[in-house]
């Protein structure tokens, strides 16, 4: 999974699930764990989300917004949102090129 | 719970640890799960990847792993063949003649202190070390080299050896409880030396002094994989009227 020079290593995959998660609006970190375990199907693990989580604030991908209780909601960055299109939009290219390939095989 | 939490590094728990404990309660970990927290605990303490927190670690370059790699399995190699020789110890005069199980791992252990001090010295030799550290090298991978002949003087050439590395890693701003290490093995192997050969050879006890040399190869090597080596001392700066004299044709 390409992570754009952000440096992310073995975190970019989950990276790019919490962007995704975060797309539509803030989250907490179990609100983002379902979410992301809905979305792939996967569990994210709490040591797995949190590495990523720190990796992506302290790169300005996300920011975090005032604790409600024990719980810290995070959102989007312009940067994240930005980072997370041309991402999204190059998974899609490779996805179409994909089944146009197979569509060609078939 | 809070037993895995507390494996985190302090400044991820300042900043992370009242949420996490919050998801925590809010949906209790499976023992997949915990294994994903210790994962999580040991990348943090590895990588420091904690917003607000000081500068990010740098990378570690592949040289710097190599090196510390290195280090390490001399340290290994070094501990397993002291620990060979306690066993086996008759006295370098007893006639009789290493076994070839023990001068392989002798070579072996030359070999990687070769690596180990080429690409330690290598790199201190960058810094203001750059012309001592060609030389060094050369002369602890000629030490390291002749050791592999094995007999009483392996020891002096593994001292001078040390020495050298010592002296070029003082290019370096080592930690000092890094350098009080290196220092008290370095002695301890010198005292094992000393103590083998006012012995006639004979002396096993001497040798037990080498354990802390080998361990203190496996603290570098371990240190330089997790954390690189340490910073070049900055060069001192060129004076004024130095730097702006003409160059000679």
């Amino acid at each position: 999974m390409p992570d754009e020079g952000f440096d992310l290593g073995r975190f970019a995959e989950p990276s790019l699930y919490i962007l995704v998660s975060l797309s539509d609006g803030p989250k907490h970190g179990y609100a983002i764990m379902t979410d992301v375990e809905e979305i792939t199907g996967t569990p994210m693990g709490p040591g797995t989300l949190y590495g990523a989580l720190a990796r992506l604030e302290r790169r300005g991908l996300i920011e975090a917004l005032e604790p409600v209780e024990r719980r810290r909601p995070y959102r989007l960055t312009g940067l994240g949102e930005a980072m997370v299109r041309a991402q999204l939009e190059r998974l899609s290219g490779f996805a179409r090129t994909g089944m146009e390939r197979l569509g060609e095989t078939s | 719970m809070s037993a895995l939490v507390r494996l985190y590094p302090q400044a991820w728990r300042d900043r992370y640890e009242v949420e996490f404990q919050g998801l925590l309660e809010a949906r209790p970990p499976t023992a997949r799960d915990r294994l994903d927290i210790l994962r999580g605990a040991l990348d943090a303490r590895l990588h420091g990847e904690i917003p607000g927190s000081a500068e990010r670690p740098p990378r570690i370059a592949p040289i710097e792993r190599l090196a510390g790699g290195a280090a390490l399995v001399v340290g290994l190699a070094l501990t397993a063949w002291t620990a060979l020789l306690l066993r086996d110890f008759r006295g370098w005069d007893a006639g009789e003649p290493p076994t070839a199980f023990l001068i392989g791992i002798l070579g072996a252990i030359s070999l990687l202190g070769l690596a180990a001090a080429h690409a330690l010295l290598g790199l201190a030799g960058l810094g203001r070390t750059r012309a001592f550290g060609p030389i060094a090298a050369s002369i602890a991978v000629a030490c390291f080299g002749l050791t592999a002949f094995g007999g009483g003087a392996t020891l002096i050439y593994a001292v001078v050896a040390s020495v050298v590395l010592a002296v070029a890693m003082a290019g370096r701003s080592i930690p000092v409880w890094l350098a009080i290490a290196w220092i008290g093995a370095t002695v301890g192997m010198t005292g094992a030396f000393l103590g083998i050969f006012s012995s006639d050879g004979t002396d096993l006890g001497s040798l037990r002094l080498l354990v802390p040399y080998g361990l203190a190869w496996i603290l570098i090597g371990v240190v330089v994989l997790v954390r690189g080596l340490p910073a070049r001392t900055p060069a001192r700066p060129i004076p004024a009227e130095r730097a702006t004299e003409p160059q000679a044709e």
